[in-house]
């Protein structure tokens, strides 16, 4: 057992340090003498990563009209830290690979990951939000401590689903019970180890409890508000099989009428399947 | 103008929209009248939904949940209430986000019987 969500995530060696082509891309996002033929360099190595990138730019998730051909026109178009986001979104789940999947299959967990970052942003863009790219990188991230939980603690975890199961009880309630800290707290501190902004390791640290947020609110209250919706519409599974009790504070920060969810879904749904199909997932269900 | 699922489909309905494969491309063009082979081929190539003119949303929907068997509805009903358990039922974000869920659901339902 680990004392705190901070020596769990020490203990974890595997996972101390972000996926490679993120850490190297991030490097020359910071470095001011770097160019944008940089970025596109470090990426090209990696023939996967380039191919999955730019079936993503050109999919209806961005939904630009001309078609997107290099990743030097893919840098230009979205620009040098959206590009760095979206390899972050597009890799991670390869730094978890090899978890046993008899709790949680990691096809679940990513589409609902998935699911959860374009819920955030469409409900970011249909609030008039401009920069929509933490909203969607904060939603892609905001379970990664349960995988954490789940890969260093497997026997206790499998407790806590069982018992979650038959009673019905949500997940990050029973977990701070039994540990101290729950899956949020974890993947903040993650997020903090792999030197990713604050705001986004609020974000995540705080969905569950959104009102403690003070860096970026907004960013925290959609994540959570995206997060209730995508358990209740069963858009893939992190573990929950109940619908966390939305925070009427993180609504109200929303600031926007109960109306404004069906077009929401709607467009998230269009979203969602273009950005499953450019990475080769399915659509859960 | 309704967006439909593909099993809910009959011969005589018009194009609201283009329809295309999951590949892009154009099955049927925006205007054209539906047959029975039309509908076949959208199901052989994977078609989801498509949009048809003349009726809206709310009404088609009634109209699927009319038809489905009460015991489905009522078995759609039961899974919600256990899933939304933590929530407050009166409060009106949940109330609109649990009305989403029940016609998902409810049409999927109908859609597998």
């Amino acid at each position: 057992m680990f004392s705190s969500a901070a020596s769990l995530v020490r203990s974890a060696d595997k996972i101390a340090s972000p996926p490679r082509v993120f850490q190297k891309v991030n490097q020359i996002v910071n470095d001011p003498n770097s160019t944008t033929e940089d970025i596109a360099r470090v990426i090209g190595e990696d023939a996967g990563i380039t191919l999955r990138l730019l079936r993503v730019v050109n999919s209806a998730f961005f939904g630009y009209n001309q078609k997107i051909e290099s990743l030097d026109q893919a840098v230009m178009a979205l620009g040098t830290s959206q590009v760095r986001d979206l390899v972050l979104a597009t890799t991670v789940a390869e730094k978890f690979e090899g978890l046993p999947e008899d709790l949680i299959s990691m096809e679940s967990f990513w589409q609902h990951s998935l699911a959860c970052g374009v819920m955030a942003r469409s409900l970011a863009q249909a609030g008039r939000q401009i920069n929509l790219e933490p909203f969607f990188l904060g939603g892609m991230l905001h379970d990664v401590g349960r995988l954490v939980m789940l890969f260093r603690m497997p026997e206790k975890c499998r407790l806590i689903v069982t018992r979650c199961q038959q009673t019905g009880e949500m997940m990050h309630v029973v977990e701070r019970e039994v540990f101290g800290y729950d899956h949020a707290e974890v993947g903040g501190c993650l997020l903090n180890t792999w030197g990713l902004p604050p705001h986004l390791e609020e974000a995540v640290a705080s969905h569950h409890l959104p009102p403690r947020a003070v860096r970026n609110p907004l960013l925290t209250a959609l994540v959570h508000i995206a997060d209730v919706m995508v358990n209740a519409l069963k858009l893939g599974n992190s573990g929950n099989l109940v619908v966390p009790r939305l925070s009427a504070a993180a609504w109200s920060r929303y600031g926007m009428a109960a109306t404004i969810l069906h077009g929401v879904v709607e467009q998230m749904d269009v979203q969602y399947r273009a950005f499953l199909r450019a990475v080769d997932m399915k659509y859960p269900g | 103008m309704g967006l439909l699922a593909v099993e809910f489909l009959e011969a005589g309905m018009v194009l609201a929209r283009d329809v295309r494969a999951a590949n892009g491309m154009v099955l049927l063009g925006a205007g054209a009248e539906l047959t029975e082979r039309h509908i076949q081929i959208f199901k052989s190539w994977g078609v989801n939904d498509v949009e048809v003119q003349g009726t809206d949303q709310e009404a088609l929907n009634t109209q699927i949940l009319l038809k489905l068997d009460g015991a489905k509805r009522a078995a759609v009903e039961r899974d919600l209430d256990r899933r939304f358990m933590h929530n407050d039922p009166q409060d009106p974000v949940i109330e609109e986000l649990r009305r989403i869920c029940l016609t998902r659901e409810t049409l999927r339902a109908a859609a597998q019987s």
